[in-house]
């Protein structure tokens, strides 16, 4: 536990580095909400409820997905710069497990760039308090937060088994930005799922991507009755464990051709 | 002025030469940026699935709105991704030395002189086929001067994005420090996903008059459409050469701020 609250510290000297460039980044992050919004005012200026939506509950959908995106990273090129530059090998080194090296490694980094970009999430939400609605009650609100969790856990595992391209091509960054462009689509950030056709709707409900932005979001809005979301974080879950044993698999194959040159 | 043909002419010749070395990745930003076309067009039917009009525009108008996006996208992003960001990591490491002691413009050399992205010909591609498409559901046909200047206007629209990058990028001279600079512009870029107006009266004055972004996709849309006010051709054409001569000043401007960083 020690070494993994001195490793919680370091995170902490390393973020606090530059803060005026994170505030900066945060800035850039939050354009494409402010264009949304507009958006959505014109949109329903003309229509009362689309796709079980309304005004207040799509500003607040669009809000937290801009929140609940914070918590996502982007872990892919980290983790295969690590293996690309060969410093992976000091990492193998460490008296710790790998993998879980790089979760505590990122959720820290995750809580102190959340803590950081709260003044500028508390002013867009006092921008947009007309429209932010609450959640039904504070189970569904406590389930939410269970969701995010899962939501953060996933998408970091999924930039892991990403980044595990390294091995074999080196560069990453085809394969990343490919994935980047669907899983926008298919998690519900670019448009909440409901508006999707009832055929798609259904395939992306077998997929994993959902749990990222649209599955949180929604037990928050109340879209899930607590029998539900009980019986959707279980194969959430089962998709986690899922994708983790590919990841084992895949990575125990990288390292047997892993040749750490570069260091 | 034949000099700088002959230079240009080089530089799209070697960045042709680049891309029969790294086909790999060329096809994969190939087809990376058609599948981010695709899911964009799949997100506005999915939008217009669910709603008839968005601010008086309908499907096969907006149709034309995300080809002309994706036209202008194509042509300035992939003249110019290698080039204008490096700005900032010339200055930074004092680089700029070398662009400055050569006998051509300087302003020229940092503009095209690493190469072109020859992938984004797809982006125009995509452009190209959603705008045809939905010309096709208008049932609109153009005349000979129409398509004539809409491609000026395209044109000029190039040439606005040009200037404006540029600006955001000379800003380098003073917060080099900020990676990831080209970003702003990028991020600014997004308000054309939409017709300009969805916006409040005060952010449209401002998106014509003060930061003309309007002027790139917006009005050369409304050009096809004829709800564009003739008198906004020539303003549109004035306004980017000023935007021109501004940035040419501010990158002046800037030079004589620059103090090398190397020694």
């Amino acid at each position: 536990m020690r070494k993994y609250l001195a490793l919680g510290r370091l995170v902490l000297l390393d973020q606090l580095e530059y803060p005026a460039e994170f505030l900066y980044f945060l800035f850039l992050n939050a354009f494409p909400l402010f264009v949304m919004t507009y958006l959505w005012l014109a949109v329903y200026q003309s229509a009362q409820t689309i796709a079980g939506f309304d005004l207040n509950t799509i500003i607040t959908y669009f809000f937290l997905s801009f929140v609940v995106g914070r918590l996502n990273s982007d872990t892919a090129f980290y983790f295969a710069d690590l293996i690309r530059e060969g410093d992976l090998t000091s990492y193998l080194l460490k008296p710790m497990v790998f993998i879980r090296y790089m979760f505590v490694h990122m959720v820290f980094r995750k809580i102190i760039t959340f803590l950081i970009s709260s003044p500028v999430i508390i002013i867009i939400f006092i921008l947009l308090r007309n429209h932010f609605i609450q959640p039904p009650d504070l189970l569904t609100f406590l389930l939410f937060l269970v969701s995010v969790t899962l939501a953060m856990l996933m998408y970091a595992l999924a930039g892991y088994l990403i980044g595990l391209f390294a091995f074999w091509t080196g560069d990453i960054s085809g394969i990343y930005y490919f994935y980047y462009a669907l899983i926008g689509f298919l998690s519900g950030s670019v448009l909440p799922l409901s508006f999707f056709p009832a055929w798609l709707q259904q395939i992306i409900n077998w997929l994993p991507f959902r749990y990222f932005i649209a599955f949180p979001i929604n037990i928050y809005l109340g879209k899930y009755t607590p029998l539900q979301i009980l019986s959707n974080l279980a194969i959430g879950l089962i998709w986690f464990f899922l994708l983790y044993l590919i990841y084992r698999l895949i990575w125990k194959r990288g390292l047997r051709i892993y040749s750490g040159y570069g260091n | 002025m034949t000099k700088y043909f002959h230079y240009l002419l080089i530089y799209f010749k070697y960045s042709f030469i680049r891309l029969l070395e790294y086909r790999f990745d060329f096809v994969t930003r190939f087809v990376t940026s058609i599948l981010s076309a695709f899911l964009g067009f799949l997100s506005i039917n999915f939008l217009y699935n669910n709603i008839p009009q968005i601010v008086g525009w309908n499907r096969a108008q907006l149709y034309l709105l995300t080809g002309t996006y994706n036209l202008v996208w194509g042509l300035f992003f992939g003249l110019f991704i290698h080039n204008l960001p490096q700005i900032t990591k010339l200055v930074n490491r004092g680089e700029l030395d070398l662009v400055l002691t050569k006998p051509i413009n300087s302003q020229f050399l940092v503009s095209f002189r690493n190469r072109v992205e020859y992938s984004e010909i797809s982006v125009f591609l995509s452009g190209l086929f959603i705008f045809t498409y939905g010309l096709n559901q208008l049932n609109l046909h153009l005349s000979l001067w129409q398509v004539l200047l809409y491609s000026l206007l395209i044109l000029n629209s190039v040439v606005l994005c040009y200037s404006l990058w540029l600006i955001n990028m000379t800003t380098a001279f003073w917060f080099g420090r900020l990676h990831e600079l080209h970003e702003v512009f990028l991020s600014v870029f997004n308000i054309n996903k939409y017709p300009t107006a969805i916006f409040s009266p005060v952010l449209r004055t401002i998106f014509t008059y003060f930061l003309p972004l309007a002027v790139l996709v917006f009005f050369p849309t409304q050009f096809l459409l004829n709800t564009l006010n003739p008198l906004f051709i020539g303003y549109s054409i004035f306004i980017s050469l000023f935007f021109l001569f501004l940035s040419t000043r501010f990158w002046h401007f800037a030079l004589r701020h620059y103090s090398s960083a190397s020694s």
